[in-house]
């Protein structure tokens, strides 16, 4: 069951959270 | 290399140095007062005559404190100041936290994890915010990741040091040995909360450990980073379906998170290991194999950038570990294996989760928004330990959750 909850995580993760999202170590936030 | 740039280096290595060390200590405590009532369980349920659903209410009830206490936390730790109201929460989390050994009954038990939760509200948000007294937002999101890392850590520490406890002090002084275990746990939480107050610095100028030249330098980035923040409203938070987003990743997360942490010790116990010290070592087994892995896709998420694939791929192999310790759970040996599988895709996901809210909410949202999925996040701690308990009446396989 914890299991499903998290795939459900993930899924929601792969859709909401953009490809280009790129935060770099100590350099600034950017969008490649 | 600059003088300029090898002076903000060598700067911030200080600061790292005097401040997350001390910081990633104080989150060890804190995790292992919220968790160690899982390794009590073992038990404290026959003592009482306690169920396993009172237990998972207890364990979860915690989080329905801390979700309604965290704002009004926030709001006194700008009035109080980060340093005096990060050893408040600290000292009354521990006092709570040994005071869990006169829990006599059900409602006792529900009573003081409630009060568990309303003393450490705010302390998260109360750390994140510390930090913004000493780094930009640019260099803070890798410390929030480290910061975090403690849960694994506290996990190999603390499992075989509450066996340990329970072990050798069951019994002794009219005592039994979970009363031991929150007494044992809850000291060290006064001790460092007492600490916290004459270490911790309430801002760069009082900083005694830092040249003149270097406090200088550490507050003209962060007024740099100042004159381009925006007025932050909660409405935006509210209102933002990012936030929503990211408080449902969140509470999934902490579903698993709590789901195992609590339920751990109880699953190794039925493996039928001997003694709690032994039940304590391999508990530690998953934490240990989620701080090996944390750091190579920590390094391998920082070097790229990447954040979106790495928690994706992280949590699925996770949930299919957590599938696989179900299926093969009459061997002991591959369900602890299975089970450091699922326990890295939870634990191994923090570090990789934090810095994404600060990219993906730009301007206002920003702040308020990352208060917010912590909150409602943190909601998936009253599911967690309960999903064992809910699960089993659809299902014949002791293991089916996780």
């Amino acid at each position: 069951m914890i299991a499903v909850v998290l795939l459900i995580g993930a899924v929601i993760t792969y859709f909401a959270i953009p490809k280009d999202l790129t935060v770099r170590v100590g350099g600034p936030i950017e969008r490649t | 290399m600059s003088a300029n740039v090898a002076l903000e280096r060598q700067t911030y290595a200080k600061a790292d140095w005097r401040l997350i060390p001390f910081l990633f200590l104080c989150y060890i405590l804190a995790y292992l007062d919220r968790v160690n009532v899982g390794f009590a369980k073992l038990q404290m349920l026959k003592d009482l005559s306690l169920s396993d659903a009172a237990f998972a209410t207890g364990a979860g009830i915690f989080f329905i404190g801390y979700f309604f206490f965290e704002v009004p936390s926030n709001i006194l730790l700008k009035k109080f100041g980060a340093r005096a109201w990060i050893a408040r929460i600290m000292i009354s989390w521990g006092v709570i936290s040994g005071a869990m050994m006169f829990v006599r009954g059900e409602w006792s038990f529900y009573g003081m994890r409630c009060l568990l939760g309303v003393a450490e509200a705010g302390f998260f948000p109360g750390i994140i915010f510390y930090l913004t007294l000493w780094y930009p937002s640019r260099l803070r999101s890798t410390r929030t990741a480290l910061f975090v890392s403690a849960i694994a850590v506290s996990g190999v520490v603390g499992n075989p040091i509450s066996g340990a406890i329970m072990d050798a002090l069951s019994g002794k002084l009219g005592l039994a040995g979970w009363q031991w275990l929150f007494l044992a746990e809850g000291i060290p939480s006064i001790i460092v909360g007492v600490w916290v107050f004459f270490y911790l610095d309430s801002s760069i100028a009082e900083a005694k450990w830092l040249t003149a030249e270097e406090k200088a330098l550490l507050a003209a980035n962060l007024e740099a980073e100042d004159r381009h923040k925006h007025e932050v409203h909660i409405a935006d938070a509210f209102r933002s379906g990012k936030v929503w987003a990211l408080c449902a990743i969140y509470f999934t997360l902490m579903i698993g998170l709590y789901g195992i942490s609590f339920w751990l010790p109880t699953i190794v116990k039925a493996f039928g290991v001997k003694g709690y010290l032994g039940v304590g070592l391999i508990t530690a087994i998953p934490y240990l194999v989620a701080v090996i892995g944390m750091i190579f896709l920590s390094r391998s998420s920082d070097r790229t950038g990447e954040r979106r694939m790495h928690y994706v791929i992280n949590v699925s192999v996770g949930a299919l570990g957590l599938i696989l310790s179900g299926i093969f759970a009459h061997s002991p040996a591959l369900a602890i294996a299975f089970l450091s599988v699922g326990t890295l895709g939870v634990i191994g996901s923090m570090p990789i989760f934090w810095p994404i809210p600060s990219a993906f909410l730009a301007g206002t949202a920003a702040a308020a928004g990352i208060g917010l999925v912590n909150s409602v996040g943190n909601l998936g701690g009253y599911v967690g330990p309960n999903v064992p308990i809910w699960v089993k009446p659809f299902s014949t396989n002791p293991s089916a959750a996780p």
